[in-house]
This record gives C-alpha cells, structure tokens and sequence, in this order.
C-alpha cells in the first residue's frame, strides 16, 4: 500500500517536472525566434532656408563695401531700381544701368557689355573680357569674368 | 505506458505557456538612435553649414550652383531646390562637401528665394 503511494507521488513529481520543462520549452524556443529582431538605424532629414539677395552676390562686391537687398535680372537694357541692388545681365550684350538710386553690384555676364554707373561713383562692377574700357563708365571693376 | 490524453494536453499547454511568456518577454525591443526631421533648421537631424550660392558665369540672371557641409557626413541622397515647389537637384556629396548643379532646368537669381535640402542615408 505504502509503495503504491510512493509510486503515485513520484509519478506526480515526474508529471509536474514534465509540465516545467514543457512550459521552458516553449520560452527558450520562442525566445530563439525573436531574438533576433533589428531595426535598422535610417537617418533623414530636411532643410529650409530662407535666401537673402546678398547670398547669391559676388564675393568681389561684398568685400567692396556692398551688400545687395533685392535683385533685378534681365537682357538687354537692365536699369536699377532701388539701392544696394544686384543688377544681373545675360550671356548677350547688355547695358546695366544705375539708376541713382544708390550703389549697386552690377554683373555684366558674357558679352561686350556697357556700364553706367552712379554719377558720383562708387557701384562695382564684374565685367566680361569682352567689355572695352570706354563702355565702363563711373563703375569699379572688381572681377573680369567670363 | 501511454500517456493520458489529460496529460498530453496538459504538456502542449505547458508549451503553449511558455511561448506566450517569451513573447511578452521580448515585446521590449531594443530600438536603435535614430535621426529624424522635417520643415525647418531647427528639427533638421542634419547640420548645413557654410551655404555658397555661385551666379552662372556666362549668364549671371541664373543660379549655377550651391555649395555646403553637411553633417553627418554619411548622407548618401542629397537633393536641393531654390525656392518651393521649383525643381529637385541631385547632388555630390563628397566627404562632407556637397554641391548641387542647378543648371537643368536654369533657376533665375530673381526666383531663388528659399534652399530647401533633403538628405537620407
């Protein structure tokens, strides 16, 4: 009777061994499986930036004294407008023109271009090797280019 | 010995358990830093630095090129435009230095008004 017993506990132990190695099982297993997750690093990003008329001016200019605040561009006759202006000219022949407003940057752009600069003097100018000197008037020229 | 049908559900359940657990064990994975960011400066998960804008030489009404760092300096896409909604420029990322031509399609001085770069790895 008493050896019955003991087999019944036994069995019992047995069982519940069983029950926590079936239960460890499915942990290590399920553990194998998702250990391996990653999740890639990804970097991205975006960038504004407001661009002020000085920014796209010549480096010449801006060390010559003046800083632009609006631009005016065009081909052919381009007068300026306002102060401190970037007058910008085209690949053809063009005449820049200051407009007495105050002194501005003018660039000329390939050609045989004409600059007129403020009566009293002082407007810089980026002609091309194709500008003759008479067609340079009250301008300095701080750059030849093209 | 067969075993009891009781005592076979009863270990595929012990199973089923222990797979339960080791899921809710790892549902906390580890995610590695990021960087992420968008609209403006201050979000951006990239620095731009030293901005250079160069006039097209032969014809200065248009914008050649922009010029900048970067950092990281591992961005692999960079891509720039000169003012909202215009066109998107691919560009060269070299060390750090990067330079986009904006020469096709030509973007007039007049209409560059706001540089807006994207960057990813």
């Amino acid at each position: 009777m008493r050896s019955r017993r003991d087999r019944t506990r036994r069995r019992t132990g047995l069982f519940w061994l069983l029950l926590v190695a079936a239960a460890g099982f499915g942990f290590v297993t399920t553990q194998a499986f998702t250990a391996s997750n990653a999740v890639p690093a990804t970097n991205i990003g975006q960038f504004t930036q407001a661009i002020a008329p000085s920014q796209l001016e010549p480096a010449e200019c801006l060390s010559g004294g003046i800083t632009v605040t609006s631009i005016v561009a065009g081909a052919g006759t381009i007068t300026s407008t306002a102060a401190g202006q970037l007058v910008l000219g085209s690949s053809g022949v063009d005449t820049l023109t200051d407009n007495s407003f105050g002194l501005d940057c003018m660039v000329g752009g390939a050609g045989a271009d004409s600059f007129n600069g403020l009566n009293k003097g002082g407007d810089l100018c980026v002609v091309s090797a194709a500008t003759t000197v008479p067609n340079i008037k009250k301008c300095t020229v701080v750059a030849t280019r093209p | 010995m067969r075993p009891r049908p009781l005592t076979l559900a009863l270990v595929v359940l012990a199973v089923l358990a222990g797979a339960l657990l080791g899921r809710v064990a790892t549902a906390a994975n580890t995610v590695p830093t990021g960087l992420v960011g968008q609209g403006s400066q201050a979000t951006s998960a990239y620095s731009i630095t030293g901005i250079g804008y160069t006039l097209d030489v032969n014809n200065p009404q248009d914008v050649a090129q922009v010029a900048f760092t970067i950092s990281p300096s591992s961005a692999r896409v960079v891509k720039a435009r000169l003012y909202n909604a215009g066109s998107w420029y691919a560009c060269t990322n070299s060390a750090g230095s990067v330079t986009c031509a904006t020469t096709s399609p030509a973007v007039p001085a007049t209409s560059a008004n706001n540089l807006t770069v994207v960057a990813t790895q």
